[in-house]
């Protein structure tokens, strides 16, 4: 492992004077709120990666400073945005400088002609969306944490949007990013010479990418330039019921290939019904329930509409009425919470990954040989958001307190990224891969690209101080 | 050492929301949006407490600071997908954080560690009955030029509680002098407890001073019976809500209301005519004590919209989802924030954005928070902050 200086007086007495002292903190109780992002690390063993100290910096030009210093010193830089990520990627491993970007979160700006936003890192999504809304504009990435992450966590996570089907998601947003490497320069990538241009095919047109779902590891992004997208005129939601899993998948690949231009579709199998229906007796009592929702121009979503009831039909879907439909959108961010508490105090926990549509219903009832093996507090599994290779997620709750379910729960974690991998997809779409599992999986599943990760890392962080740690990649440095 | 016995019953919710960590509370938390520390929102101080529980984070001043910058609006508690009810939903796992965060900060208290200005404002109320720490003889200075019948020797079915802003804060005693002429004209007479009144406790309350809060309470609950009190009407929604929902205040045959839901009921049987125009754009900034509270948010707009010419323009953030001013929990009193991070600033520019001429509100302390906010943005002259007494007494 490689050595890194302590945080010691004369690296606070240089920090305080690049960001001012209130803006590094050191108190035990000002750092403990960074042992953690949304992650599931038991407690109290996440008091292990605290932070030395965090700095909370107001522009690009401190950062820099920041960087250049950490450099120098040979002291770990972690930078973090919302901490919603879902793998403690941006929890420090070997402490260091807790890099805070929360202050950095103005609208630069709304350029409603070119249809852009230009934002800085720190700004959450609903801060951004918010504003947007009133030049009648959304922004297009929508996750589950969009209530609180930010752009910057978005995009060095690789965020998956929920209404990807229609926006894409955050890396098909991006235009441009201005970014701090790991050795202090201040580099802008992509958009032409305004930033603002979506696709360019000179030099390397895509470099932007290198520092997209990177987690933080080869710079910090302070600005984004991303797409936006006209609000919606009418956002129609819909609940369908159908018998299996196989006919509610038949009939999702029958309206893709139809064009119905759905932003969300969303498939919850028997145990996601019964769990509804703990929490909401009135639930109906059916197999599965498909989720939709079609939004856009007015005409154009009363035609989906009808096309998608029409092939959903063929299959036997039925329509379960408005009120539930309504309820797929407007309690969309927050029925998660159920999840939270329906088994009693405990961390909500959901594997994802995916898996071809035509395998799900197999896998599904693969997961659920497995899930019943174990002693596990299932929510349900789910399939969907995405015309091909959809993802397929188990939810489930696990109180770490309980030794027992603590090691089923890495168990059933272990077997369940087998079969992502068996059929040929990813073991993670949505929320990446944490530090339980990367050691084992990681090299599975990128197999050659993994070395190449190593290049890049050590050619763009050569004293490997930029969130160190992280996916085996100390491992390409030579001691 | 670890903490008393009382915490320890708040570890299932601490260690729910931890173990959730959504961070949802966080936008829209007043003192997070422009502190933006970790700490200082709703999860991060859940996090705190519950480490402070097991003992990893020994109790000091700092601490005690950053759990007194919150203001306990309750926007987490309203946010939180945690709180979301259902019938089979185990007991405990409710997140209050204002209802954990009195009980941490009177364990603090009782290690001795508070903030110097908490301190301060703590032994004003000890000694003068009121925040200020002004005279208890001076309560009823603010009736130069208005007689009010006191109850010194006198019973009543109905009186005004009147909250010590009023009697002490040179801006919120020109609200209480207009509330009196209002009330008189319509038909109730504007009767007080004068300088008898006590604090009614909330601030003590919130801020972990239990043993001081029933003393208040005691006091003024005693006055209650002395003069056959059956009705209170609250000009504060912080008194309005101690009285009414504290429970250093027993339950008793005591009807409690605020002045809005009397002055909407005015409105509603056509006692309430105000007939002069008031052609402004008026925004209402919903009390966090009035609203997410006690549910009272059309009251206060049926008495603006009563007012002809008024037009009345809603901010985004309105009703339950209100911004809080930062008045609450002593803060108007204790606010050590820089100016550019105080929750009335950016409350105030919210406002501005909706082309609001008037902000009206129904309480003192967001009054005072929100009229120093429109000093320090230097924008006297282009907006005003007006308590809904004050235009409903210009309308009549």
């Amino acid at each position: 492992m490689r050595e890194y200086k302590k945080v010691d007086s004369h690296i606070l007495e240089s920090l305080v004077e690049i960001v001012g002292a209130e803006n590094v903190l050191i108190d035990d109780h000002e750092l403990i709120p960074y042992t953690r992002d949304h992650q599931w690390l038991r407690y109290p063993d996440m008091f292990t990666f605290k932070p030395e100290v965090v700095v909370l910096p107001e522009s690009a030009d401190q950062i820099v400073k920041i960087v250049h210093f950490a450099n120098q010193e040979r002291t770990p830089i972690i930078p973090c945005g919302a901490r919603t990520g879902m793998t403690g990627n941006c929890v420090p491993v070997y402490g260091g400088i807790q890099v805070d970007m929360k202050k950095m979160n103005k609208i630069i700006e709304i350029d409603t002609d070119n249809m852009v936003a230009v934002v800085q890192g720190g700004i959450s999504l609903y801060k951004l969306d918010r504003e947007l809304k009133k030049h009648g504009f959304i922004c297009g990435h929508m996750p589950g944490s969009q209530p609180t992450a930010t752009v910057g966590g978005a995009i060095s996570t690789n965020g998956w949007s929920e209404h990807r089907m229609k926006y894409g998601d955050i890396q098909d947003q991006i235009t441009s990013l201005k970014v701090v490497l790991p050795t202090g320069e201040l580099v802008k990538v992509g958009g032409g010479v305004s930033g603002k241009v979506e696709k360019s095919s000179v030099g390397f047109g895509a470099l932007k990418h290198l520092f997209i779902g990177t987690w933080g590891t080869l710079g910090i992004v302070t600005e984004a330039t991303l797409r936006i997208f006209p609000a919606p005129e009418h956002v129609y939601s819909a609940a369908i019921a159908f018998d299996s899993i196989d006919q509610a998948c038949k009939a999702a690949l029958k309206m893709f290939m139809k064009d119905v231009p759905m932003s969300y579709l969303l498939v919850g199998d028997r145990n996601t019904v019964q769990f509804s229906r703990n929490v909401s007796p009135a639930y109906p009592d059916v197999e599965c329930v498909m989720t939709i929702i079609i939004e856009g121009n007015r005409e154009i979503v009363k035609i989906s509409k009808k096309l998608a009831l029409k092939i959903c039909e063929e299959f036997g879907g039925k329509d379960l009425g408005p009120e539930l439909g309504r309820a797929v959108w407007e309690e969309a961010y927050d029925a998660w919470g159920t999840w939270v508490t329906a088994y009693g105090p405990g961390y909500p926990l959901d594997e994802e990954g995916a898996i071809p549509y035509h395998r799900a219903p197999e896998v599904v009832k693969h997961f659920e040989e497995i899930l019943k093996k174990y002693d596990i507090d299932l929510i349900g599994i789910v399939v969907g958001l995405a015309p091909q290779y959809p993802i397929l997620g188990c939810f489930w709750r696990v109180d770490e307190r309980n030794e027992k379910k603590w090691e089923d729960y890495k168990r059933v974690s272990e077997e369940i990224a087998e079969i992502y991998l068996k059929e040929g997809g990813t073991i993670s779409m949505a929320h990446g891969l944490g530090t339980r599992r990367e050691e084992k999986f990681l090299p599975m599943e990128l197999g050659s690209s993994y070395e190449l990760m190593k290049k890049v890392k050590v050619m763009l962080d050569p004293n490997n101080i930029m969130n160190p740690g992280r996916f085996g990649l100390d491992n390409a440095y030579k001691v | 050492m670890k903490s008393s016995i009382e915490l320890e019953l708040f570890r299932d919710a601490l260690y729910t929301c931890s173990a959730a960590s959504c961070g949802f509370c966080r936008e829209d938390c007043p003192i997070f949006t422009g502190v933006r520390k970790e700490s200082t929102c709703a999860r991060g101080i859940s996090a705190i407490m519950l480490a402070f529980l097991d003992g990893f984070i020994k109790p000091n001043e700092r601490l005690a600071k950053t759990f007194n910058l919150c203001t306990t609006c309750r926007w987490c508690t309203e946010r939180c997908p945690i709180n979301i009810e259902y019938p089979t939903k185990p007991p405990n796992l409710r997140i209050d954080i204002p209802e954990m965060i009195e009980n941490f900060r009177a364990d603090l208290l009782e290690r001795g560690f508070v903030p110097a200005k908490v301190k301060e404002m703590l032994l004003n109320i000890r000694r003068t009955y009121n925040p200020w720490g002004s005279p208890s003889g001076k309560r009823m200075a603010w009736s130069k030029g208005f007689t009010v019948e006191t109850l010194s020797d006198k019973t009543s079915l109905e009186a005004f509680f009147i909250c010590c802003a009023y009697s002490y804060d040179e801006r919120a005693k020109e609200v209480v002098d207009v509330a009196g002429t209002l009330f008189e004209e319509i038909g109730i007479p504007f009767v007080t407890l004068g300088n008898n009144q006590w604090c009614c406790g909330d601030m003590t309350l919130r801020l972990g001073e239990k043993g001081l809060s029933e003393l208040l309470a005691e006091h003024n609950a005693q006055m209650f019976e002395k003069h056959k009190i059956r009705s209170l009407i609250s000009l504060s929604p912080h008194c309005y809500n101690t009285l009414k929902n504290d429970e250093i205040y027993p339950e008793s045959n005591v009807n409690n209301m605020h002045y809005t839901q009397v002055l909407a009921e005015k409105v509603d049987e056509g006692k309430l005519k105000p007939s002069k125009r008031i052609e402004k754009r008026v925004t209402f900034h919903d009390p966090c004590y009035l609203g997410r509270y006690n549910n009272v948010y059309e009251q206060p707009r049926k008495i603006l919209e009563s007012i002809l010419g008024l037009k009345l323009v809603e901010m985004y953030r309105n009703k339950k989802h209100s911004f809080c001013c930062g008045g609450g929990s002593g803060r108007v009193l204790t606010e050590e924030l820089p100016y550019h991070e105080r929750p009335s600033n950016e409350r105030v520019k919210e406002a501005v954005e909706v082309g609001a001429d008037v902000i009206a509100t129904a309480c003192p302390l967001c009054l005072i928070m929100l009229n120093d906010a429109t000093k320090s943005l230097e924008l006297e002259g282009k907006i005003i902050v007006k308590d809904v007494l004050e235009l409903m007494s210009e309308a009549l």
